[in-house]
């Protein structure tokens, strides 16, 4: 469990020293920085200790960014995974989102406001996530039951997005027996099925035809944070991901009609994630870094105001 | 029906096969179709069963006695029984085929058109055949010639989607190149900004207490008053080593922008115009060119080790030489698929040649696909990642500098390639742009003066 006194840990991961100085110097008031040029080492890192959030540059001699962060995910689950890059395939976009899970996809050169937001929401939901599986491991060894117990409510609902009937049945085969599967073969439909019930994963196609679901994906995920979204879809489109997984948090990228086996996974890891976003919301308003509250120097103008006057330089 | 066909068809009226030779003769002397070297002979039902020439009636008739002798029997018994007979069902082409086939020197006859049903339908002037084959010659010369030029124009194209190729793999690795220092410099100039801010805010403060201490009215809760927002500043900035830090970040920045103009000046010198076609190059600068520009491919896969004998300035475009030297490497950082990845790049001149030798401990080249590298279109990348273009725009611009490239290989040590140019003006010496001058040289030829970079070395 992360001590909320101390800072939460950041990492950074590049082989270009003046962009790890750079990036250091701008988080070091709000975490504790580690950096590093070399992928295994920065999987060692995270098992050594509990790193909240991790910034992996893609292109680097040893280790591609999305191994390293694929590594670090396997490693250390909670840790919070972006990737920083100056340039990069659609491979490489992709990877991201699905093995390396990663939470922000950001572009060089960046805009320091924006990562600072971004770290610092990365953070946030490491710490929640930290919290979760401390609050598993306290609750004995079959986590999972004990939290059903906990929230007896805990069946969200899979709302699927898309008039494609083969699509239903691959979310048909993933939907475990419990969770209901909610079909809505436009967004109106949709609307109305998040209006009316309790839906934790949304499975959805980028596009319906001419029309977009690319804006609807984004504006749910703001009414809806707790939704969980899976885009099943066969587009490849660089720019349009990266928008997605930033602006949408896509959880994951389904190529269709893709691998049955991966997509029931994919649903499951989406339930599991919808569940710690549903049983913590209280973590979701803290914020991860807290002001330390130093008393200020005290008693200090007499002591300064006779250090003056030995010196002549002010009044009597 | 086809009309050429029709054009040559002259409806001369047949003989029949029952006419004496005299009265043949007579239908000859009458004229009226002066053009026809003969007269085509039908039966009853109106079909083709032979051809009576000019020139075999007069050769009958200089025998003195003839007409006497023969004069009163029908000419089937002289005519040729077998002329050229073609139908007007028929294709120009399978025509002229037919009668140019069957021609026989002098031409003495005429060929016989029959009609769809085998009908006789007139004459045809074998001349006439041959002014259409001549004809037909001409346009597919020019067809040729049409042809020739476009497949130089596709030519030039390809060239040119080549170089758009390689320019994208570039501008993709450029942007990674540039992004990556805009990136810090963009951030450390943003905290300077930040960084200046508080400066100014705790300047203020220090002044504030300067002023207060000097000030004879100020109350003591008034200095104290300024000292704890002095110490409150102090709290959250320690201007010290922030300051410290802060020149750290110039000096970042300052890298950074020098190795964003050092990009943006090779790619100047990369793509420049060449001044004329070919220029008194220092091909050790284009090495050096080429290498910062293909920095992206090679920096995270090999070393590089350059061994440069000095060389004589040689006339080449620097800018297809860039290209070339750019595909050299780009191939050879793409076949290393370890991490002891070694790039060794070597000038000598060799007589009247100056050569780059660039020489890779990556994969090789099986001894069957060599004979095929330097053709369009060849590659063994997968698809989108080479268009198999590189090495054949390479060849094709290495000879027409009159020079030459070539290569050593040995499958699982490593490749060589070999470009060499002339000193001197190529015009006097151009190689030889033939078939075999395509086929590299077999790798003992490069591999003996010294072997290639084993991969563990
Ligand atoms: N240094 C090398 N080592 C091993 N194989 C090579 C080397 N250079 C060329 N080849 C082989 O020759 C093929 C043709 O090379 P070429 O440069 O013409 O095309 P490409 O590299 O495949 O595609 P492109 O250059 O358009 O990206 C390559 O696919 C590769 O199989
Ligand atoms: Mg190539």
């Amino acid at each position: 469990m992360i001590d909320h006194n101390l800072k939460p840990t950041l990492l950074l991961v590049d082989d270009e020293t003046r962009i790890t100085r750079s990036l250091k110097m701008l988080f070091r008031n709000e975490f504790n920085v580690l950096t590093t040029d070399d992928g295994h080492e920065a999987i060692r890192l995270v098992q050594a200790q509990p790193v909240a959030v991790v910034i992996s540059d893609q292109r680097m001699p040893m280790m591609p960014g999305v191994e390293v962060l694929r590594g670090i995910r396997e490693a250390s689950p909670h840790t919070m995974r972006l990737l920083l890059t100056g340039y990069a395939d659609l491979a490489a976009v992709i990877g991201s989102v699905n093995e390396g899970e990663i939470f922000r996809f950001l572009q060089k050169p960046w805009d320091t406001e924006q990562i600072r937001a971004d770290v610092r929401a990365a953070a946030h939901v490491a710490e929640l996530n930290f919290t979760a599986a401390a609050r598993r491991a306290q609750s004995g060894q079959n986590p999972v039951m004990a939290e059903v117990a906990e929230v007896p409510e805990a069946c969200p609902g899979i709302l699927l997005l898309d008039r494609d009937p083969a699509a239903y049945e691959l979310v048909k085969r993933a939907t475990p027996p419990n969770n209901p599967l909610h079909w809505a073969r436009n967004l109106d439909e949709a609307l109305e099925l998040l209006s009316t019930q309790n839906i934790g994963v949304l499975v959805t196609d980028v596009q319906d035809g001419q029309a977009s679901h690319v804006g609807a994906i984004k504006a749910l995920k703001q009414s809806h944070p707790q939704l969980v979204t899976i885009v099943l879809t066969q587009l490849r489109d660089y720019e349009l991901l990266v928008e997605l997984i930033n602006q949408g948090q896509v959880f994951r990228f389904h190529p269709k009609p893709g691998h049955v086996g991966t997509f029931v996974k994919n649903v499951q890891s989406a339930l599991d994630y919808h569940h710690v976003l549903q049983t913590q919301p209280e973590l979701q308003k803290r914020h991860s870094v807290a002001q330390s509250v130093k008393p200020l120097l005290t008693g200090l103008s007499d002591r300064v105001m006779g250090y003056f006057r030995r010196f002549g330089v002010s009044g009597n | 029906m086809s009309s050429p066909l029709r054009a040559l068809l002259d409806p001369v009226p047949p003989l029949t096969a029952d006419m004496s030779l005299t009265a043949v003769t007579e239908r000859f002397q009458a004229g009226g179709f002066e053009r026809m070297l003969s007269l085509a002979i039908v039966d009853e039902d109106h079909r083709p069963i032979g051809l009576m020439s000019r020139h075999a009636l007069m050769e009958l008739l200089l025998n003195k006695y003839s007409r006497d002798l023969y004069g009163k029997r029908p000419i089937h018994n002289f005519m040729n029984p077998l002329p050229i007979i073609v139908s007007l069902a028929e294709s120009t082409t399978k025509v002229i085929s037919a009668v140019t086939s069957q021609i026989r020197t002098p031409i003495i006859e005429d060929f016989v058109f029959v009609e769809v049903d085998g009908r006789y339908a007139g004459l045809g002037y074998v001349a006439d055949v041959l002014k259409l084959v001549e004809q037909r010659l001409g346009q597919r010369n020019q067809a040729l010639a049409h042809a020739n030029q476009e497949i130089k124009a596709s030519q030039a194209h390809l060239v040119q989607s080549e170089k758009m190729a390689a320019l994208g793999q570039m501008v993709a690795g450029v942007a990674h190149e540039i992004n990556t220092p805009l990136g810090y410099v963009g951030n450390n100039v943003q905290m300077a900004e930040e960084m200046l801010g508080q400066i100014h805010t705790l300047v203020e403060a220090y002044d504030g207490l300067f002023e207060g201490l000097l000030s004879e009215t100020a109350e003591p809760h008034d200095i104290e008053g300024r000292i704890q927002t002095i110490a409150a500043i102090r709290q959250d900035f320690d201007a010290v080593s922030d300051l410290a830090d802060l020149t750290e970040l110039f000096n970042d920045a300052r890298f950074g922008l020098k190795q964003i103009s050092d990009i943006v000046l090779s790619l100047k010198n990369f793509s420049r115009v060449d001044r004329a076609a070919t220029d008194q190059v220092d091909l050790i600068e284009n090495i050096e060119t080429a290498l910062t520009v293909g920095y992206h491919h090679l920096k995270n896969k090999v070393t590089i080790e350059k061994r440069f004998e000095p060389i004589p300035r040689v006339p080449c475009s620097p800018s297809q030489i860039n290209q070339v030297l750019l595909n050299v490497m780009t191939n050879a950082a793409q076949a290393i698929d370890h991490d002891q990845g070694k790039l060794l790049i070597r000038t000598y001149t060799r007589g009247e040649f100056a050569c780059i030798s660039i020489e890779d401990n990556g994969s090789g080249i099986p001894a069957a696909h060599v004979a095929h590298i330097f053709e369009p279109f060849y590659t063994t990348k997968k698809v989108g990642e080479g268009t198999g273009l590189g090495l054949s725009i390479s060849y094709r611009i290495i000879k027409d500098h009159g020079g030459d490239i070539r290569l050593a290989t040995k499958e699982g040590v490593g490749t060589r390639f070999e470009i060499s140019l002339p000193i001197t003006s190529p015009t006097t010496q151009s190689t030889p742009d033939t078939p075999t001058a395509r086929m590299p040289s077999p790798p003992e030829e490069l591999l003996t003066d010294e072997p290639v970079l084993a991969r563990s070395a």
